[in-house]
């Protein structure tokens, strides 16, 4: 029977794929599929950890709808999100094509970019706390070097409109910047930009995968450096940044350390550095309540799934695969 | 091969195969003849080797005489660790805990109750304060014992108060003269504001509660107003003890100046630098434990302070926060008898007394050691412990579900910081969101009493 | 030729002040490290009087035995390694491919397998590998990376589509069989990529914190992170500058080997001779 099957075209492909794909799908059904399986079943019961799971229905997913602190993280990871992916996208772009300029200390420069990526967290923290403290930072140092331009700026707009950017102001000032709800969530996302190092690399690695003579024809054609880079670069690159946008998807909306460290093991002002993988983890391991933080997790799942589901939809006509 | 990859090969490759050739293996073996205590700890760093100290002592001792080795065991993130250990089924004989989770893994059944047990092994139990007794406690049942104990009292910078023209002799002992002392003690200049408007800079506060700045008990006011939290059954924000102390708290707030003072606090620095704010002398008291003279003598050594019981609404009640780290043995582990055998020796009053020394903390004894307290890093020891003698000592509330509570508490307290003329109002919202969280979790717990056999 | 020069120097000041900003916690550490103990964390940024104290104090650590922990970390690197890129890159090849029923679907569960946060199935997995008898030992760290990783797969994947598909289609029709070309034309081409890969997996094993924590019960297996942890302190006596002194030394053989290896990304194709 079974032979029979695989003795068809489809059957010898799927038997082909399979065999291809085995040291995946092992694992998965090793490793992960069991864990994934009882988390699932977890997030419709009450599990303290300490003792057996009891069967709660769908309880779980119902709180989770009229859960004030829920909506809280879920709207501060988005809003992470909303600004570190594309802002990191268009940072590890353009420094991978900066550093892929054949220069002298080349290897030292894509060196130092990832820097960041390799150094402690403890370190990371340490490095920040000191550079966004607001009295002797160096962040505020420089802000206040250039606060008169900003707050001319700010005179003229207020000229103009009649009233005043009170961020600009706070800015200009230097501002309060872990102290304050929406400088605090300014500090993370400047501070994920540091990160880029792995991005880049990536980006590096794609960007030897454009073959040399597409820019040779849009030389020829007279294309400007601009124009090479947004017709011949970008649409080389596209597969890498449709991966990169991916994990990065999926790597923002997990960013737990970083404002864990950062805040002092605190929620942040007003909880506005409480991010969904915190509030995940505190409820599994400080509150004890496992079934609630896997029905958090499988609501992050799907929801992370949707918004993969978008990216790659929209991208199939952005993306352009040479192997196609 | 390019003199790139010669270069890659011997800076990284001939290190680390001559490494995996050569390099140390195991160096902290166990004796294969012991049997085998497991004991983790949270301790690391200089704490951490203190307490190797008294393992390596117990195991060239009573372990030796008794065939028993202790293996100690210690990260930083050692509560997860151990609460995946024991939902897998293989927890530690011995762990190193904060009190203040010990009713919670308590009300699971996830504890062994030691009063039996400890008895038995000839723990000292009748020789400590009765304050660690209850602390360890959950129900009237002993779940845990004190590892290192320590109270919390009101460190007050001498030179600061001689400045403000205030007696360096006389800290504050009743709820106005502290917040005189605070109003004198606040210093603050003229500047301009990012909307042009002029305003205040604080350069040094007489007091916050902010946990950026030290105050790292956000929850704990009420009870020098003589309040308490937890009545077994209720969390009580809203309680006239618990809305004097929000009243407080605000009315301290506005004397100081609310957006000054939330602009200095932004200015915390690193705590462990000479830039925490007591030691630079930005704040003039503080609200902290014993190990705070560590960083004193290590960073500003020169600094003339002293330390005072925090003051009561009732001066008479000597209200006093006590807390302390401690040991239990979680329901599963393998070998109870070995691991009190451990216990027991670790509690002898010399091991204990120079454990304790060795974290800068207190002594559970009724009476501590006079080469405790002669050779103790604290100058100031003897106020610490008197405060743990207090009849008013008293601990973190005793709820399962504390760990939920805190969080809304600091909630609570950062909304009555910055918006202090909403304090009435953000009591009454915590109090709500409290006892929702405590009436699910009571909920849960009788579902399941009901759901047992 | 003056707009090239100008050009040129422009390139090189934009990337000096972006290798400044970025190399600055490397910098920072380093002179924390540098520091006498009574002086770390003070804003100021160089140490008033170097001194190699935090360094010679680490070596004679107890707390920290930088050998051991190094060599257990390198075991656990050596023998994924290999098997993190095997296993990743065939299983890649198949997404990229080879066509059959399903595919779209099952690398959709792939790729879902990144998306479950590894809080909630850290029981789950302890109780596995409890079952396995694998607690106390390496194995958990290293024998899953012998099935390829979601995040590799995905990443090679995305790499194989960009290859050109005629180079396989003619060496197929030559009479050379799937794994021919996977093995033979794949591979060498994918090069950068897989130098990706396995430095990104250093970079995982290297810096591992939760894995080592969870699974490992002896000290004598420690990893090179999970001994950083040994020097925190939680009540105010961190000695700031072992610790830092500890990180320069966990943090130099990865900067290094990513500075030796960042060539690869370059060379991979121009030496391949796919220009032409």
């Amino acid at each position: 029977m079974k032979q029979a099957h695989f003795g068809t075209t489809g059957g010898r492909a799927l038997f082909s794929g399979l065999l291809w794909t085995a040291p995946w799908w092992l694992g998965f059904l090793l490793f992960l599929a069991l864990p994934m399986g009882i988390s699932l079943y977890i997030s419709f019961c009450d599990y303290p950890l300490l003792q057996p799971p009891v069967y709660v229905g769908t309880a779980n997913y119902q709180a989770l709808t009229h859960d004030p602190v829920f909506h809280k993280v879920l709207l501060n990871t988005l809003v992470y999100a909303a600004l570190a992916i594309p802002l990191g996208t268009i940072v590890a772009v353009l420094l991978a094509a900066l550093l892929n300029q054949r220069v002298r200390g080349q290897g030292l420069f894509r060196t130092c970019i990832f820097v960041p990526t390799v150094v402690p967290l403890v370190g990371i923290a340490l490095v920040w706390l000191w550079m966004l403290n607001p009295e002797y930072g160096l962040i505020n140092g420089a802000v206040r070097l250039v606060g008169p331009v900003l707050d001319g700026a700010n005179n003229a707009i207020a000229l103009l409109t009649g009233h005043r950017l009170t961020w600009l102001g706070e800015l200009a000032a230097g501002p309060k910047w872990l102290a304050l709800p929406g400088w605090a969530m300014t500090a993370l996302v400047l501070i994920s930009l540091w990160g880029v190092g792995s991005p880049v690399v990536i980006y590096l690695a794609g960007l030897q995968e454009i073959p040399e003579e597409l820019y040779e024809a849009a030389m020829l054609d007279g294309a400007s450096a601009p124009r090479r880079f947004w017709h011949v670069t970008l649409p080389g690159l596209s597969p890498v940044i449709l991966f990169n946008v991916i994990v990065g998807l999926i790597g923002t909306w997990q960013i737990f350390a970083l404002p864990y460290v950062l805040m002092r093991g605190e929620q942040g002002p007003q909880r506005s550095t409480y991010f969904y993988t915190m509030y995940l983890y505190d409820n599994a391991f400080r509150y004890l309540k496992m079934g609630y933080a896997s029905a958090m997790a499988w609501v992050q799942l799907f929801i992370i799934l949707a918004l993969t589901a978008a990216v790659f939809l929209a991208s199939r006509r952005a993306v352009y695969y040479r192997g196609t | 091969m390019s003199i790139r990859s010669l270069i890659l090969v011997v800076a990284l490759g001939l290190p680390a195969v001559g490494l995996l050739a050569f390099g140390p293996r195991g160096r902290y073996g166990v004796p294969s003849d012991r049997t085998v205590v497991r004991y983790w700890e949270k301790w690391t760093g200089v704490e951490g080797q203190a307490m190797q100290r008294v393992v390596d002592r117990f195991n060239a001792t009573v372990g030796a005489a008794q065939n028993v080795w202790v293996e100690y065991n210690a990260v930083s993130n050692i509560e997860q660790r151990t609460l995946i250990a024991t939902a897998g089924g293989d927890p530690p004989d011995v762990a190193g805990l904060y009190d203040f989770i010990v009713p919670q893994y308590a009300d699971q059944g996830a504890l062994r109750p030691l009063d039996e047990l400890a008895r038995q092994a000839g723990v000292p139990i009748d020789a400590w304060k009765p304050i660690w007794l209850d602390i360890c406690r959950y129900q009237g049942q002993l779940y845990a014992l004190p590892s290192t104990p320590y109270t919390i009292a009101l460190y007050y910078n001498r030179e600061l108060f001689r400045q403000a023209g205030l007696d360096p002799n006389h800290p504050p002992e009743t709820i106005a003269e502290f917040d005189e002392d605070v109003r004198r003690l606040t210093r603050s200049e003229p500047v301009t504001l990012p909307d042009g408007t002029q305003g205040q800079r604080i350069i040094q506060a007489g007091f916050t509660p902010s946990v950026a700045m030290l105050g790292w008990w956000p929850w704990v006011w009420p009870c020098f107003f003589d309040g308490h939290l937890w009545d077994g059954h209720e969390c009580t924000l809203d309680t006239p003890a618990g809305r004097a102390a929000m009243h407080w708290l605000a009315r301290v707030r506005e004397a100081q100046g609310i957006e000054p003072m939330l602009a200095f606090e932004a200015t915390a620095g690193a705590i462990e630098s000479a830039q925490n704010p007591f030691l630079s002398g930005r704040i003039a008291m503080v609200f902290q434990g014993p190990w705070l003279s560590n960083w004193i003598a290590k960073y500003a050594p020169t600094l003339d302070y002293g330390v005072a019981p925090f003051p009561s609404v009732t001066p008479e009640r000597r209200n006093a926060f006590a807390s302390t780290d401690v040991f239990v043995m979680p329901a599963g582990g393998r070998h109870p008898r070995e691991a009190l055998l451990f216990l027991a020796y670790v509690s002898r009053q010399d091991v204990m007394e120079e454990l304790c020394r060795e974290h800068n903390k207190l002594s559970p004894f009724r009476v501590p050691g006079a080469d405790f307290l002669a050779r103790h890093p604290n100058p100031y020891i003897r106020v610490f412990e008197e405060l743990a003698a207090s009849p008013c000592a008293f601990g973190y509330p005793s709820m399962p579900m504390w760990l939920r509570v805190i969080d809304e508490l600091k909630v609570l307290l950062n909304t009555v910081l910055a918006h202090p003329e909403q304090a009435d109002t953000a009591l009454n919202a915590a109090q709500q969101k409290v006892n929702e969280v405590v009436a699910e979790y009571e909920q849960m717990a009788a579902k399941r009493r009901g759901g047992a056999p | 030729m003056r707009i090239r020069s100008l050009n040129l120097a422009l390139t090189y000041a934009l990337l000096i002040a972006v290798a400044l900003l970025f190399v600055l916690p490397l910098l920072w550490m380093v002179c924390v490290s540098l520091k006498p103990p009574a002086e770390v964390l003070q804003p100021n940024f160089l140490p008033t009087a170097p001194t190699l104290t935090g360094y010679r104090e680490i070596a004679r650590s107890a707390q920290f035995d930088f050998l051991l922990y190094a060599r257990n970390t390198l075991i656990i690197l050596v023998l994924s390694l290999v098997g993190v890129l095997l296993s990743s890159s065939i299983a890649a090849y198949g997404f990229a491919r080879v066509p059959f029923p399903g595919r779209g679907l099952m690398f959709a569960v792939c790729l879902a397998t990144m998306m479950i946060p590894f809080p909630v199935i850290m029981v789950p997995t302890y109780m596995l590998f409890k079952y396995l008898g694998w607690i106390g030992t390496l194995r958990p760290l290293w024998v899953p990376a012998w099935f390829g990783s979601a995040f590799n797969i995905f990443l090679l994947r995305q790499f194989f589509l960009g290859i050109p598909k005629e180079l396989e289609e003619s060496a197929m029709l030559d009479g050379c069989t799937r794994w021919g070309c996977f093995w033979r034309i794949m591979l060498p081409l994918s090069r950068p990529a897989l130098a990706v890969v396995a430095l990104f997996h250093c970079l995982a094993v290297w810096n591992d914190l939760i894995g080592p924590l969870i699974y490992l019960t002896h000290q004598d297996q420690f990893t090179l992170a999970l001994g950083l942890q040994f020097l925190q302190s939680k009540s105010g006596d961190t000695p700031w500058n072992q610790l830092m002194a500890a990180s320069t030394l966990v943090v130099a053989p990865v900067l290094l080997l990513f500075f030796m290896a960042q060539r690869t990304f370059i060379q991979g194709i121009a030496t391949t001779g796919l220009k032409g």
